[in-house]
């Protein structure tokens, strides 16, 4: 069978063997609902309560801290709306940054629309924001500060828990929401100074629809949904028990052995980096400070898109923002914020790793790299009007 | 009281031997897309009568898109007995007052001409039957909100109060097939409606470009086939050539002005031995003239050049307004405004010809090897089936 190579793991992960074999039995013999009052609810209720207990315990918080989400997008949401609209009366000022995830940066749009103001502070070459350019947006009125952990377009890992502790050193009644959507199993992850924390399953080798909240003791929300009253009336709706189920396997082998198989992601880069090298012309946009698994890499004058698809045709998957006809407002705002040319921009491409790559996989890559930059730039045209 | 769906159909035009063959296509047309028997369709003169088993609704929206279809009723059927009649009639005038109407006027015809009443006696008898029955409800034989039909043939009574609209137009496949040039734009897919709205049996064919063009490209357009399908009432073949050694090729050896051009050459090249292999009588277009830069006069005549066969151009005089009214209408503007390109950037010159001069664009051609592009384009070419509900391959590489 011919190779392939899946290189697109900050879109998603396949679920990991384990996490499905933990799950099955929620699925059928287990099924019950946990709020029935018999056997089969007492079973579903258990297992919630022990991977709530698991979670909790990796993350170092408590498992009263947890709240189950259908994924990234929901936490998101619930953190910014259910945090601004519970401190609506303190004061009307968010902060956050223009490379969140559109989860957040939409969020912030419909709470403008609600009568909020939303600083969106700029980032460095790096993709990055300081303590201090955080600490100096932060106004009496302000209430809500959203960070993200790590960028999933780039990988820069933000120092949110410095951001934290200088927000609550000037007032500790702010509440701090970070996405670390892109952040578990790939940095350790201390929560101290953060009140919400959003975390996703199927990044993590878990499926689609599974996440969690952290919602620190003490911080109010107001839910986005109503009815039955589940999670602490913070998330109404029938728990999705196998996805739960499968959302705690799955952090725990994230955070199983984390030093080493940082230690292997670490060589991947490594070689994956080597062998971009040798290319000329290629810029890569990452951070070299960025997560392991998170390469950006851009080779000005081809077309993402087409690039992306020539190495499609060699079994490499990866991600591009940049669409082919590059029009303008498609373009990645990540990329954009970090004030890159547009010919860079619009021929970046993401390659991101999961524990399942190996290095085989990258030499495999790299030459088919080689292969379809071959192809699309000894075949392809220069654009009208403009020498390559 | 049995329930019967009365199909009309548009008769003009249709003189001598035209005019059973229409009828035998459209009644086929409509068995397909029902899945009614060959019992329970009839065929009277200038009538097609259904009976349905069940719940008449979802035939009725099926039939709201057949091609050849003017309009269609659920009708009331009864024998031809005068209390009978004004049983059904006040029935019909009560379902009526339910939907909201308070006015309503009798509109009785007689074919039948042993029926002892006339049609003024007829309107008479049964709105007074109606007055009598529903005394709020008032006559207005001007601008009634609901218009009571009776009409008394020799295969029975018939009584309706609505008037479906059918898409009008000639059953499909009774003026020959024609292959479509399919993009994934607006236009192309109202072209195709059109064709079939004639009687035309439209297939498609889309030139594919990997890697510069992706595989969503290609879904688009083919989920553009399943509404096609749709409205056609059968499976539609899908060909998807393979475009980029032509592109490649095309765009290395002539000047970016010219290439979309040369493309389009390529592309009704390619169709036009697509159509002469499959049977198909003309190549179809959605150009319309003078839209972008392609498609003025003299760039349609330089494409048009390119091959004998008829091509049909259904949109040429219309504006885009009119064209996304009409996608918007049968489906297909959604899925068309989808963002896959289907040509990448890097062969959409800046500035392309306006004016292309046919001797030009002829000498360029002359250095390439026309034959063998046309043949790269087919060999490495898929082949789908697209129904309303799925999309097959036929044959892939």
């Amino acid at each position: 069978m011919r190779r392939e190579v899946y290189l697109d793991n900050n879109a998603t992960t396949p679920v990991a063997p384990e996490v499905v074999e933990a799950m099955a039995p929620y699925w059928r013999e287990r099924f019950g609902n946990p709020s029935s009052l018999h056997r089969k609810g007492v079973e579903a209720e258990r297992a919630v309560r022990a991977s709530r207990a698991t979670i909790a315990r990796l993350l170092g918080v408590k498992e009263t801290e947890i709240v189950f989400t259908s994924g990234g997008t929901e936490g998101d949401n619930l953190a910014l709306k259910g945090a601004a609209r519970a401190l609506r009366r303190r004061g009307n000022h968010i902060v956050t940054t223009r490379i969140e995830h559109p989860a957040v940066l939409e969020s912030c749009r419909d709470l403008e629309a609600e009568g909020f103001r939303v600083t969106y502070l700029d980032v460095d070459a790096h993709g990055s924001v300081t303590p201090e350019a955080v600490e100096a947006a932060l106004t009496p009125e302000t209430i809500l500060v959203s960070i993200m952990h790590v960028n999933n377009e780039v990988g820069t890992i933000l120092p949110i828990a410095e951001i934290a502790e200088r927000v609550k050193r000037r007032n500790p009644e702010i509440v701090v929401h970070s996405d670390g959507v892109q952040a578990i199993g790939k940095v350790p992850v201390h929560l101290q100074g953060v009140d919400l924390y959003t975390i996703s399953g199927h990044k993590i080798h878990a499926p689609k629809g599974t996440g969690a909240l952290f919602v620190r003791e003490g911080v109010r929300l107001v839910p986005l949904l109503s009815g039955g009253g589940q999670e602490r009336g913070l998330r109404s709706g029938t728990e999705n028990v196998a996805g739960i189920v499968g959302l705690a396997r799955a952090l725990e082998l994230m955070c199983e052995n984390l030093e080493e198989r940082l230690a292997h992601f670490h060589r991947v880069r490594e070689r994956f980096l080597e062998g971009v090298r040798q290319i000329p012309g290629a810029r890569i946009n990452s951070p070299a400070s960025s997560v392991p698994t998170t390469v950006n890499v851009s080779f000005p004058g081809i077309p993402a898109e087409v690039l992306l698809h020539a190495l499609e045709e060699e079994g490499v998957f990866v991600s591009t923002r940049a669409a082919c006809a590059s029009r303008k407002g498609r373009r990645s705002h990540v990329l954009e914020a970090m004030r890159l040319p547009p010919e860079v921009i619009d021929s970046s491409l993401r390659f991101s790793f999961s524990r399942y790559t190996t290095l085989e996989d990258i030499e495999w890559a790299i030459q088919a790299l080689h292969r379809a930059l071959e192809r699309v730039t000894v075949r392809s045209p220069a654009p009208s009007g403009r020498a390559r | 009281m049995t329930q019967t769906i009365l199909v009309r159909y548009d008769e003009i035009g249709l003189k001598g031997k035209n005019r059973p063959e229409f009828v035998r296509r459209l009644v086929e047309n409509i068995r397909r897309v029902t899945g009614l028997s060959t019992d329970q369709v009839q065929i009277e003169w200038g009538r097609i009568y259904l009976h349905p088993s069940g719940d008449p609704k979802a035939l009725c929206q099926r039939l709201s898109m057949v091609f050849g279809v003017k309009s269609f009723s659920v009708a009331l059927v009864v024998p031809p007995d005068l209390e009978g009649m004004k049983d059904a009639v006040v029935e019909m005038a009560r379902r009526a007052w339910a939907r909201g109407a308070r006015t309503f006027k009798i509109e009785a015809r007689r074919s039948l001409k042993a029926f002892p009443l006339n049609s003024m006696a007829l309107n008479r008898e049964l709105g007074g039957a109606v007055l009598r029955a529903l005394p709020e409800l008032r006559v207005d034989v001007h601008r009634p909100d609901v218009t009571l039909e009776v009409e008394v043939r020799q295969e029975g009574v018939f009584l309706f109060s609505e008037r479906l609209a059918g898409p009008g137009g000639l059953p499909v496949g009774i003026a020959g097939r024609a292959l479509l040039l399919l993009s994934g734009g607006i236009d192309s897919p109202v072209a195709g409606w059109m064709l079939m709205k004639r009687g035309v049996a439209v297939d498609a064919v889309y030139f594919h470009s990997p890697p510069y063009v992706g595989e969503k490209a290609k879904e688009k357009v083919l989920e553009l086939g399943r509404i096609l399908a749709r409205w056609r009432g059968e499976p539609i073949t899908v060909y998807v050539p393979y475009f980029t050694e032509i592109q490649v090729e095309v765009s290395r050896c002539a000047p970016p002005p010219l290439w979309t051009i040369l493309f389009r050459r390529f592309m009704h090249r390619v169709a036009e031995r697509l159509a002469e292999a499959n049977h198909y009588g003309a190549l179809a277009t959605g150009d319309s003239l003078g839209q972008v830069a392609s498609q003025t006069m003299e760039n349609l005549a330089c494409v048009e050049a390119a091959t004998r066969m008829l091509v049909l151009r259904p949109l040429v005089g219309w504006d885009k307004a009119e064209i996304v009214r009409l996608a918007r209408e049968i489906g297909t503007y959604e899925i068309s405004i989808l963002p896959h390109e289907d040509c990448c950037v890097l062969f959409a010159p800046r500035h392309p010809e306006t004016h292309a001069r046919l001797d030009r664009v002829e000498a360029i051609e002359a250095r390439l090897d026309l034959p063998r592009l046309v043949e790269s384009a087919l060999e490495r070419m898929e082949v789908f089936s697209v129904t309303e509900t799925e999309i097959s391959v036929l044959s892939s590489v």
